[in-house]
C-alpha cells in the first residue's frame, strides 16, 4: 500500500532524526511538515522518531465498516436530541451554556460518526455532498461542495 | 471498464482509476495487472479478487446491506454537526484544506438552523432526561443485537457525559450563577466531559485522554 509520511508537530520534541535518515530530504521543509511529492513512502523516519510524531497514512483508506439501518435509525435519534440540546443550550447565558452546548456538538459528532459518517472518503459522505448539490438556497456554498467532491 | 473487489477486505480496485501513485496507470485492466499484484490494503494476491457484482460471499453481502443515508434525514444541525465531524476527521489525516471546507459547511449549516422555539433551562433538561431514560438505553439494546462494537462504544461515552451534563445543571439550578464564581470551566475536546473547578484535570475520566486535550471555556 502506498503511504506517505506526516509529522504531528504537537508531539515533535526536534530530536531531528528524520532529518538524518530520510533519503529524499522530505522530512526538512520550510513549513515544518513532510512534503508529500518528496517523500517516498519508506517509513524510516517514522521508524527512527523518538517521540513516535511522525506517522505514515496511506493515500487510499479501506472501505469503512458497514452499518445496520435498524442501529444507525436510533442512533440518528439520539443524535438529532444531541443537536437540539446544542441548539437550546448555546441560547443559555454564562459560560455552562457554552460548555453544555460544546459537549453536546462533540456528542453529536461521535453519534454520527459511528452512524455512517466515520470515514470522510467513504460513498456515504460523497453522496450526501452530490444531494447538497441541488439546495435551493441562493448562499448555499456550492462551490466548496464541488471543491470537496474533486478532493476526497 | 469494472471493478475487483478483494474478498477478504472489501478494497475495490477500479480499472477507470488505476492505481496511479503506485505506477498503475488510469485505465488498466485488472487482467493486464502483473501476475505478482497484491492487494494494497491487505495484501492478498489477484486470486482472492472477484469482479464486483458477481461474487455472493460476505464482504459484497455487507456492502449491499450497509445503511445508506440520505440528506433528507437530517436536520440542518445535524449536517452541521455531520460536516464538523468530517473536519474533524480531515485535520488527524492532515488534510487542512478539505478540513476547512468542511468547517466552512458546518458553520453554513447551524448559521441557517431554524432556532429552538422559547429555548429553556427546564426544556434542556427534560431532553437530557430522556435520553438518560428512553434513548441512550434503547439505542444501546437495538446496537448490542446487531454487534455494533462503535455504537456500544460511543453510547458508553454519550451516557457518562450525558449524567455530567446533568449535574452541571442540577447545581446550576441550586446555586444560581454564582456557583460557577470560583471555578474554571474545562472540557475535554474529544469526548466532552465537562470539569469545574481550578486545574485542569491530569486525563479525561471518561476517555482517557491527557490535560492537553482540554479546553477551558470562557473566563471566570
Amino acid at each position: 500500500m502506498a503511504k506517505y509520511a506526516v509529522r504531528n508537530i504537537r508531539l515533535c520534541t526536534k530530536d531531528c532524526l528524520c532529518l538524518y535518515v530520510c533519503p529524499t530530504g522530505a522530512t526538512d521543509w520550510e513549513n515544518g511538515q513532510i512534503d508529500v511529492e518528496t517523500c517516498i513512502g519508506c517509513g524510516d523516519c517514522a521508524d527512527a522518531c523518538p517521540s513516535a510524531a511522525i506517522s505514515m497514512v496511506p493515500f487510499t483508506y479501506p472501505r469503512q465498516q458497514p452499518r445496520k439501518t435498524e442501529v444507525v435509525t436510533v442512533m440518528n435519534e439520539l443524535f438529532q436530541s444531541k443537536t437540539e440540546q446544542e441548539s437550546i443550550a448555546s441560547e443559555l447565558p454564562g459560560r455552562l451554556g457554552a460548555a453544555i452546548a460544546r459537549a453536546n456538538r462533540l456528542m453529536a459528532e461521535d453519534l454520527n460518526r459511528e452512524a455512517g459518517f466515520m470515514l470522510p472518503q467513504s460513498d456515504n459522505v460523497k453522496s450526501l455532498l452530490r444531494e447538497m448539490l441541488d439546495d435551493p438556497a441562493d448562499d448555499f456554498p456550492a462551490d466548496k461542495v464541488r471543491e470537496l467532491l474533486k478532493r476526497l | 471498464m469494472n471493478q475487483y473487489i478483494c474478498k477478504l477486505c472489501g478494497y475495490i480496485y477500479d480499472e477507470a482509476a488505476g492505481i496511479p501513485e503506485s505506477g498503475i496507470p488510469v485505465g488498466t485492466r485488472f487482467s493486464d495487472l502483473p501476475e505478482d499484484f497484491v492487494c494494497p490494503l491487505c495484501g492478498v494476491g489477484k486470486d482472492e479478487f472477484a469482479l464486483l457484482g458477481e461474487t455472493t460471499d460476505q464482504v459484497e453481502q455487507d456492502l449491499s446491506a450497509d445503511h445508506k443515508p440520505s440528506l433528507d434525514d437530517y436536520s440542518d444541525m445535524q449536517l452541521s454537526a455531520i460536516c464538523s465531524n468530517l473536519a474533524r476527521g480531515l485535520e488527524l489525516q492532515y488534510k487542512p484544506v478539505e478540513s476547512a471546507l468542511f468547517r466552512d459547511l458546518a458553520a453554513y449549516y447551524k448559521d441557517r438552523a431554524v432556532p429552538v422555539s422559547e429555548p429553556s433551562f427546564d426544556k434542556l433538561m427534560s431532553l437530557v432526561d430522556r435520553d438518560l431514560n428512553e434513548l441512550i438505553g434503547k439505542t444501546n439494546e437495538i446496537a448490542k443485537a446487531h454487534e455494533d462494537h462503535g455504537a456500544q462504544r460511543a453510547l458508553v461515552w454519550n451516557e457518562k457525559v450525558t449524567k455530567i451534563v446533568k449535574s452541571c445543571l442540577t447545581r446550576y439550578q441550586a446555586g444560581g450563577e454564582a456557583f460557577l464564581d470560583d471555578k474554571n470551566v474545562y472540557i475535554c475536546s474529544i469526548c466532552g466531559f465537562i470539569f469545574l473547578g481550578d486545574k485542569v484535570p491530569e486525563m479525561c475520566p471518561i476517555c482517557k485522554v491527557p490535560s492537553w486535550k482540554f479546553d477551558t471555556v470562557g473566563k471566570r
